[in-house]
């Protein structure tokens, strides 16, 4: 009797979506992980991003093979930084939680310009060209950190798909740069997907975990690594964005709290 | 011995009356004391006070502030005079005098020269027979007599009108603190228990050192990026750069060359130029027909563009005289800059003395000190700075951006040190890199617009300041997360 009461309690509790709001009950439940007996509630998670980032702004068939982005800066990637800010708005027992999540990030492109023409046996000046990027996006968020709650594999796969928004400024040593009376400013719209996985780091001290949330409330700490999609080519409704999104490699640090 | 007694007491008064004469010779009952008047710190400046006609052309422009205790070159080479406002009590009759000293002791007679050899050096004669109690007077001291003796004070200690050699007295970047002494005399003898006046001036009229390795030059679009090497000298605080021919002055036209507005229309076998920079259609010359063209820029906005040229056409001005950029009035050889290279106070100063009869019918003597110093360069080639009696760059820059030059225009460029009292240093002139002509550059967004890329115009985010968007939204996600985090304690 008392197997049959727990396989339909399992049941229902599989099929079920609770709220954030509801997930310490859940963990307070018979079928909880033991390891989550003192954990504080969980609601959101606070990443912070960086990425060897190359923006894909000589994809553009506008500029009909040219490479302006090749030519000023390299080929090297700029360094980004961001930060993610995620609520687990809606807990999936057994499996993990969704919800929506927002993102802002800076990075930066510079060097010397090049001069029109050679100049004293050189095409290099003394002019620096910078290219600023600020990407914005808000994404939906689906993770899976059952495998960590209930088995205890520090492994948490997820996936975010959602819209992206990115800034942007050119400038050089006089400030924004400009073209027939073009200011080399604007914004690009896009789509951004990701997948990634993150390693719980909890599971190499247990008991700094568990003071760690005591005193500051944070669940769980990880090391994640992403790839990350940004087509910031218009979304179908702006033309000629500059094309600042790319396929990169995002490394970060997130705190589930 | 009854008869002689009054003898002896009248002998004794006598003698007793004798010294008291004599003793009021050198003191005084309530001793002379000299002081600054009116809370006043500082002495006020005028420029040739001191000339033999004693025509005071006005109050110096030398900022007040700028080491107001101190005495520069430039302080000297104008002939400054100081004027010092005392408040003289208990003067009865005793002389008032100025001396200046290095490392004596004026109100010693001895340092005086009476008696040895002088450490102190008469700077004015001052006021004569003084008689006050609490009264206001004023002593001129001309800035070469304080410091044009401080290596050898005349001997016999008489005074002595210092000229303008005088500025060269002091060789070395150190500045040498002296000190003038307003003195109470009889004669010669200081007033013995009389409280002179002491007022330390520190005096500096060589400028720094020129900056290490001559400096070096970087060319952009309109632009220099002029670069240095900071010099160690101590009283370094800041640079100046100076820049030949001047920033918007008008350019000889041998030093300069025509842009052309050349357009490239679609499917024609060669560019087409249009106009001149001005818009001067009659101008035009075909690029192609150019031997040579030296630089050339796009989208250029200072040209206009014939109608007959369709908007898709790609244009650009091209520089197209000149097998290379010419060099009129700014040439790498340039007298106007290489005239500074010299120390001012190593140079020698040729005195001009010129009289003129203003509108009241005085004759006014003017000093012209032509040095072949710094200070001989003409300070319209100074790069202009944000506010006056500032230099361009601080004491630690070793970089700056000159701006608003024209491109195809060779211009010469030097760097000097200035230092604490204003003194500007011989100026680094690199004869290699110190020469050079700005001209136009392609920068990621000129690429990017050129390859056919049309994004761009956003204003908003200009007039708004790049940086604050990212910084309102890591402001945003720190402010929620750090308000979610104490909510949550608190909870707990």
């Amino acid at each position: 009797v008392r197997y049959v009461t727990r396989t339909a309690i399992t049941l229902l509790a599989s099929t079920s979506i609770s709220t954030g709001a509801s997930a310490q009950e859940e963990r307070s439940d018979t079928l909880a992980s033991r390891h989550h007996t003192y954990e504080s509630p969980q609601n959101f998670t606070l990443e912070a991003r960086y990425s060897p980032y190359t923006p894909d702004i000589d994809s553009d068939p506008a500029l009909h093979g040219s490479a302006p982005y090749k030519a000023a800066f390299g080929s090297g990637p700029l360094v980004f930084v961001g930060a993610e800010f995620d609520w687990q708005a809606l807990r999936i027992p057994h499996f993990g939680w969704f919800g929506p999540g927002l993102g802002a990030g800076y990075a930066s492109a510079g060097g010397l310009a090049m001069f029109a023409t050679e100049h004293n046996g050189t095409f290099i000046s003394g002019e620096t060209t910078t290219l600023q990027i600020f990407p914005f996006y808000g994404v939906a968020v689906l993770r899976a950190d059952a495998l960590w709650r209930e088995v205890g594999v520090p492994l948490v796969p997820y996936v975010k798909a959602g819209i992206g928004y990115a800034l942007w400024r050119a400038s050089n040593t006089l400030g924004t740069s400009s073209f027939q009376g073009v200011s080399g400013t604007g914004y690009s719209l896009g789509t951004v997907l990701a997948a990634g996985v993150g390693f719980n780091l909890n599971v190499f001290d247990r008991y700094a975990a568990q003071n760690f949330d005591d005193a500051m409330g944070v669940n769980a700490t990880y090391l994640f690594a992403e790839i990350t999609w940004q087509d910031l080519t218009g979304l179908g409704v702006q033309t000629d964005p500059l094309r600042v999104g790319g396929t990169n490699w995002t490394f970060g640090l997130s705190l589930d709290f | 011995m009854h008869r002689r007694t009054p003898l002896a007491i009248s002998a004794a008064l006598a003698l007793l009356f004798a010294s008291s004469a004599s003793l009021a010779q050198t003191t005084t009952i309530g001793a002379p004391t000299v002081q600054f008047s009116g809370g006043q710190l500082f002495p006020t400046r005028f420029l040739n006070f001191g000339t033999a006609e004693q025509q005071n052309i006005g109050v110096s422009t030398r900022p007040q502030n700028l080491n107001p205790d101190g005495i520069s070159y430039e302080d000297c080479v104008t002939d400054q005079t100081l004027q010092f406002p005392l408040f003289v009590t208990n003067f009865d009759g005793q002389n008032l005098q100025a001396w200046a000293t290095e490392s004596g002791d004026c109100t010693q007679d001895l340092d005086r020269g009476v008696g040895g050899v002088p450490t102190c050096w008469l700077l004015s004669t001052g006021i004569t027979g003084l008689v006050g109690t609490g009264t206001n007077e004023t002593i001129n001291v001309r800035v070469r007599d304080i410091v044009g003796f401080q290596n050898a004070p005349p001997n016999p200690a008489t005074y002595v009108q210092a000229g303008a050699s005088a500025c060269s007295a002091q060789p070395s970047f150190t500045a040498v603190p002296l000190i003038v002494y307003f003195i109470p005399v009889v004669g010669d003898t200081f007033v013995t228990g009389s409280t002179p006046l002491q007022y330390m001036v520190s005096t500096d009229l060589v400028g720094p050192p020129a900056p290490v390795g001559g400096g070096s030059v970087a060319d952009g679009d309109t632009l220099f990026v002029v670069s240095w090497t900071p010099n160690a000298d101590s009283d370094t605080v800041g640079y100046d750069l100076y820049i030949d021919p001047p920033i918007g002055a008008a350019v000889d036209a041998s030093s300069s060359q025509t842009p052309v507005l050349v357009c490239d229309e679609a499917g024609a076998t060669s560019p087409v130029a249009v106009a001149s920079a001005g818009g001067d259609e009659a101008s035009a010359i075909d690029e192609a027909s150019a031997t040579t063209m030296v630089d050339a820029t796009v989208g250029d906005g200072a040209a206009s563009k014939d109608a007959s040229i369709s908007d898709a056409a790609a244009c650009h001005l091209a520089f197209v005289t000149g097998a290379s950029p010419s060099t009129g009035g700014g040439k790498c050889s340039d007298q106007n800059l290489s005239v500074g290279t010299m120390q001012d106070a190593a140079a020698v100063i040729v005195v001009e003395d010129a009289e003129t009869v203003d509108e009241a019918g005085f004759v006014t003597t003017t000093t012209t000190s032509g040095a072949g110093g710094i200070s001989g360069v003409n300070p319209k080639f100074m790069v202009p700075t944000g506010s006056a009696g500032l230099n361009v760059s601080g004491e630690s820059g070793g970089s700056f951006t000159i701006t608003g030059l024209t491109n195809g225009v060779t211009y010469t460029v030097a760097v000097s040190a200035v230092d604490a009292f204003g003194n500007i240093g011989p100026p680094a002139i690199n004869p290699t890199d110190g020469c050079d002509y700005p001209a136009p550059v392609n920068d990621f967004f000129t690429l990017y617009r050129q390859g056919g890329g049309g994004a761009g115009g956003l204003c908003a985010l200009e007039a708004a300041g790049a940086p604050v968007a990212p910084t309102v939204a890591f402001g945003a996600f720190g402010a929620v997360g750090i308000g979610v985090m104490r909510r949550r304690r608190r909870r707990r």
